[in-house]
């Protein structure tokens, strides 16, 4: 229970940005229920005395219909507030989904390939967009203290007016918490074992709407078996209801049986109070709804703590991650970036005992162009990556102007760089905001991006128009070559000291590819770059060329000077493509 | 109404036995409520006769008595209800499977096409949950009686003192009912905005979690724009609620509260001058005050639960209205063959436009190919290739013109007895997170092991082999199977590559399988293709004009139109645009 509490409190503390205003409508609404059934069980006693009171007939319309006015208008009010409470406990939800977003988006990039991490995300953003935990919590808990108070008021008054009934009423409660107690025992492996087979049965449900696998799956057949897949896994989930419908039935009616006793117990005992003429007809049905109210409240209680129980449970992976914190590195100021050093490094990820890149050394000047090579596998997206800053060496360094790069402050170091990957993405945002990003817009920065980009605006593509029909109303899907074009201009548009160019020709035509290498000046605006490409012939234009194999830089050198070594991997990968070209 | 009697009869089909439990819940639960109310009459009757003989043993035994009879009746409707319950689940997801098989035996071009899945998003939606569409209702529909019931107990009560005393709630319910209803058009003309709005905060958030875009993401420095547009999207949802909060004050809350208010004030005034003229009793006036606030809390709750009905009913029209499209084969079925043929494929005239564009995507595009050619399909972006086939492959069939395959016009092929001739690839075509097994054969039957082993040794090491560690049932992906092998980009387009071998086809169709191969791993896989298909036909998309010219026919298309087609010889010498193409790559090295 303490713990509860100090861990309520915790998370109250840490979501405390995604609180407005408005959110003070919980607590109101709280009051308002606390109102709505103190007036239910007060008003008839009330009605019942004033009757009793002998007044004349119209004093007594009036201040019964008051009553009524009173009792109906707050809970109009409470219906009203309760809507706006809901409401609001959504947006609360949607804001702490946000403020988990935050924290993604600012952990550094080793995180997202950490195994741990990447469980605390999925359990996290599952918990509260799925579970929608914050809202029902947040419900919970005010339902909760809504009860404490009705327990409280009028646990305090049996105990003053009718300690018999209060301890007959206990002891029902302390049956119902011992059987829910073992409930909730024999159910928690049930619900372990839904986990995975939800997740499952909902890949296979969302199957239906993605469009590439269709295709596949009518050309191959798949229909049937995803349907008997589907139908068992189905089968499966409602045998686990079924069982678990079972268990909680059986202890719901032991529940029952409790209840009902104790009840009606305590109805014989007014009852014969009442007749014995120790109790007034008034207090006689105030205590009966008291009972009633004090029994329905203990025993939703006890369902109600469990259910906030199990949020604040599940909201252990939304915690730790919210309490992460990634501290900034570095701090100098960057102002433009000459050269690019790097000094024995070496590189393996942390799952991995292979090293990826070893003992790698090498210097680009300002203005250079590099062109990296090698097979797949070889190391070259890990070397950019290191360059982006995503990983820092294993060993070795990475010098900037001849000064380590992790000494920079990241934000302004990555905003001389001008990347397109290879699996570039364009948002589901406007032409224009895809191509500025952060960006302040300048029509003429703009203008100069898409043309050099070789990017045309028309009247079916003008820079307003949204992108991504899934996403926005009027959105438009472009086209592979488009895209490419729209990310060059993104890129130009950046206005880099370095370009970096991962494999800019991979899925484009060869008129595409083409223009792009004639451009190539155009694009980088001869400013340093480093592009990786698969087809040899299109490094030729480079100033250097770095050959990686294995992790290691097997040659630095100019193409000419590479051709003329017959032995080496480059002029092996060149003949092979250009005798494939050439033999047609 | 009709909505809600075919859902009705769907779920009463799936599972007869709810009806008998829909009954006795009924039954029970407005037995309890009835129950409590009369024990409540009873017991304050004694007030009025109090010190009368026998009177505090009357009062034990009716109170033992009403004791059972309330334990008889909550035990039998909660054992009906976790009954019904877990059913009503079951029939939500069968439901569920139900339209996802309807949806793979429809149309592809149906489901392609942007406004199916505008339309039936927010209705597919509703099936994931069980707080909403179909499952809602039908648990909504299960309790609607006993509400009923308690309702009329009340009016019971009341009439017990006054026989036109519940007569006089009729107008609150009418009132109540017809708010509802209209409370439930505004909010549904709201509900597209929300949707839409919700989908972009989806888009925004995904984004953000996915790792695929971590890199842009931070590189860019993206977080104060996704964070903007997040806010934005917020501010919009919080706006959109207030509008629908505004509505329920004015049409809901005000107008109900008001005829209640004034219903229950007379019903009293009757009471109370009653009381006063010694016709009612103290214990009748008290029992009238619980009937009805009863009355209110009851019909609050009947009031929300015909809303949450009439709401959700559309998303449920929309499911079943989606799953009485008819299924899309064509009256004529061919389900053989013929075996007497000249040419493998037979193009005609095929002409093809996407739906809501001006533009042809293919224009009037002929050619033959004979049982053992090889073709390479090339263009540039947007020429048409893929196009071409998803014509081909029977997955598009709204196109002007003829495609015959094997003699037989594949518009009257159902697209499975194609399947069984036709091997495709597409460019984005993935494995199954299911085992080694189903993800080469389509199903969960034994398999041909010799033929699968060997279609794998083709294309693996033996390096990747080891890794299926010569099991069948080694699932791919993790998903299905905590021990199950991941492949990387290059391993999963040779799988998929596999598979074609394992099925051994009439025709071969890939549609540019090296993407993501380098250019050793590219040949290989070229060398393959020809060697095993010799004999087969070969119908190949690619970018690279060195892979297409190792074909020994070669079709050149541009904006949908068939500008060259032959061998490379004979396009280089009459296809002035294939030797602009070639000649543009082969400067690189002049």
């Amino acid at each position: 229970m303490r713990k509860a509490i100090v861990k309520t409190i915790r998370i109250f503390r840490l979501l405390k940005p995604a609180f407005h205003k408005r959110s003070l409508m919980i607590p109101f609404h709280c009051l308002l229920c606390i109102g709505v059934i103190l007036s239910d069980i007060l008003l008839p006693v009330f009605a019942i005395h004033t009757v009793g009171r002998n007044r004349p007939v119209s004093t007594i319309i009036f201040s019964i219909s008051l009553l009524f006015l009173c009792r109906f208008g707050l809970g109009a009010l409470e219906r009203f507030i309760k809507r706006l409470t809901q409401d609001e406990c959504r947006c609360i939800n949607h804001r702490v989904e946000c403020l988990l977003s935050e924290k993604l988006i600012l952990a550094d990039y080793p995180f997202l390939e950490d195994k741990t991490f990447l469980d605390e995300k999925s359990g996290a953003t599952f918990s509260v967009k799925n579970y929608k935990t914050i809202d029902t919590l947040l419900q919970g808990l005010s339902t909760l203290l809504c009860q404490a108070v009705v327990l409280v008021f009028s646990g305090s008054y049996l105990l003053l007016s009718h300690p018999l009934l209060l301890a007959l009423i206990l002891t029902g409660f302390l049956l119902q918490i011992m059987i829910n107690r073992k409930l909730n025992k024999t159910l928690d492996p049930y619900f372990a074992d839904l986990f995975p087979i939800n997740r499952r049965f909902r890949w296979l449900s969302s199957l239906k709407l993605d469009i590439s696998r269709q295709k596949d799956i009518r050309m191959h057949k798949m229909t049937e078996l995803l349907d008997k897949k589907a139908r068992q896994y189905n089968d499966l989930t409602c045998g686990i209801f079924d069982e678990m419908n079972k268990i909680t039935c059986k202890s719901v009616i032991k529940t029952h049986f409790v209840n009902t006793i104790c009840m009606y117990a305590g109805y014989l005992y007014n009852a014969l109070n009442m007749l014995s003429g120790n109790m007034s007809i008034g207090a006689f049905l105030s205590i009966n709804t008291l009972l009633g109210e004090l029994n329905s409240t203990l025993s939703s209680i006890g369902d109600n703590y469990t259910s906030c129980e199990q949020m604040l449970a599940y909201l252990d992976p939304v915690m730790s991650l919210l309490s992460r914190s990634f501290p900034e590195s570095g701090t100098s100021a960057l102002d433009q970036i000459e050269t690019i050093e790097f000094k024995n490094v070496s590189f393996q990820y942390p799952a991995d005992s292979r090293p990826i890149l070893n003992n790698i050394s090498f210097k680009i000047s300002k203005g250079e162009r590099v062109a990296l090579v090698g097979l797949n596998g070889a190391g070259k997206t890990t070397l950019v990556k290191l360059l982006c800053r995503f990983y820092t060496p294993t060993l070795g360094t990475i010098l900037i102007n001849g000064v380590d790069i992790t000494s920079f402050q990241r934000e302004q170091y990555l905003s001389k760089l001008s990347v397109i990957f290879q699996d570039f993405t364009l948002f589901d945002f406007s032409v224009r905001e895809n191509i500025t990003l952060n960006m302040a817009y300048s029509s003429d920065k703009f203008l100069h991006a898409i043309h050099a980009a070789d990017f045309s605006l028309d009247q079916s593509i003008h820079r307003n128009t949204m992108i991504g029909p899934q996403t926005n109303l009027d959105g438009i899907l472009l086209s592979g070559g488009q895209s490419q074009r729209l990310a060059m201009a993104r890129a130009i548009y950046r206005d880099g000291d370095v370009f970096i160019l991962d494999e800019p020709d991979s899925s484009v035509d060869p008129l595409v590819e083409y223009h792009l290498y004639q451009k190539y000046n155009d694009i980088t605006n001869n400013r340093t770059s480093l592009f990786i490409s698969h087809r040899m012939i299109t490094t030729q234009f480079c100033d250097k060329i770095l050959v990686l194999d294995n992790g290691t830089i097997a040659a630095f050198l100019p193409p000419s000077a590479l051709l003329q070594d017959t032995d080496s991997l480059y002029y092996h990968l060149y003949e092979l493509q250009k005798n494939q070209l050439l033999s047609i | 109404m009709k909505t809600i009697t075919t859902l009705l009869n769907y779920a009463f089909g799936k599972e007869q036995r709810l009806p008998i439990y829909f009954f006795l819940y009924t039954i029970c639960t407005g037995l309890s409520s009835l129950l409590s109310m009369l024990f409540l009459q009873m017991i304050t009757g004694f007030s009025d006769n109090a010190g009368s003989q026998n009177a505090e043993l009357f009062a034990i035994c009716l109170c033992v008595g009403f004791a059972i009879g309330m334990i008889l009746a909550k035990t039998i409707s909660s054992a009906m209800y976790f009954k019904a319950d877990s059913r009503f689940t079951f029939i939500r997801t069968d439901l569920q499977n139900d339209v996802s098989y309807h949806i793979m035996m429809l149309d592809f071009e149906l489901i392609e096409n942007k406004e199916f899945l505008d339309q039936n998003e927010r209705a597919l939606k509703s099936l994931e949950s069980s707080e909403r569409g179909a499952e809602l209702i039908l648990k909504t529909f299960f309790q609607l009686p006993g509400i009923l019931l308690s309702l009329l107990s009340g009016f019971f009560i009341l009439a017990s003192i006054r026989l036109y005393l519940p007569l006089l709630f009729i107008p609150h319910l009418v009132i109540g009912l017809w708010t509802s209803k209209k409370y439930v058009h505004f909010r549904e003309s709201l509900q597209r905005d929300i949707s839409r709005n919700q989908i972009q905060m989806d888009y925004l958030l995904d984004t953000i979690n996915d790792t695929k875009y971590a890199k842009e993401l931070r590189i860019f420095h993206l977080r104060p724009l996704f964070f903007r547009k997040l806010s934005d999207r917020l501010n919009d949802l919080s706006s959109l609620l207030r509008k629908e909060e505004r509505a329920i004050i004015r049409i809901h809350v005000i107008i109900t509260s008001a005829v209640f208010i004034l219903t229950g004030i007379t019903v009293m005034s009757v009471i109370l001058t009653g009381y006063n003229a010694n016709r009612i009793s103290l214990s009748q006036l008290a029992v009238a005050i619980y009937a009805i606030i009863n009355t209110c809390r009851y019909s609050d709750e009947l009031f929300e639960d015909v809303e949450k009905i009439i709401f959700e009913s559309q998303c449920v029209k929309e499911i079943f209205d989606l799953l009485n499209i008819r299924c899309g084969t064509t009256a004529s079925e061919i389900t053989v063959l013929s075996d007497s043929y000249d040419y493998e494929w037979e193009v005609n005239n095929l002409t093809f436009q996407y739906l809501n564009t001006e533009e042809y995507a293919l224009r009037n595009i002929s050619f033959k190919l004979r049982p053992n050619e090889h073709l390479a399909v090339i263009g540039l972006n947007g020429a048409g290739k893929s196009t071409l086939i998803k014509c081909m492959t029977g997955l598009y069939k709204n196109y002007q013109g003829e495609i015959l395959f094997r003699g037989t016009n594949i518009r009257s092929v159902p697209i499975d007895i194609l399947a069984q001739h036709i091997g495709v690839q597409y460019q984005d075509a993935d494995v199954y997170p299911f085992t080694i097994k189903e993800n080469l054969t389509s199903s969960s039957c034994d398999p041909d092991m010799d033929r699968l082993w060997g279609s794998l040794a083709t294309v693996f090491s033996k390096d990747t082999l080891q890794k299926f560690s010569h099991n069948p049932d080694t699932a791919l992906e993790k998903l299905f199977d905590e021990n199950g092998v991941v492949l990387s980009g290059g391993e999963r387009e040779s799988f998929m590559f596999a598979r074609i071998l394992y099925q051994n086809p009439d025709s071969v169709i890939l549609d540019e399988p090296t993407a993501k191969l380098d250019a050793i791993a590219e040949q290989n896989l070229i060398k393959t293709l020809n060697k095993i298909f010799e004999n087969q036909c070969i119908i190949f998309i690619s970018h690279h004009l060195s892979t297409a010219a190792s074909m020994n026919r070669i079709l050149l298309l541009k904006d949908g139109a068939l500008i060259g087609d032959g061998s490379h010889q004979s396009l280089l010498q009459h296809c002035s645009e294939y030797g602009r193409l070639i000649d543009l790559q082969k400067n690189y090295y002049v």
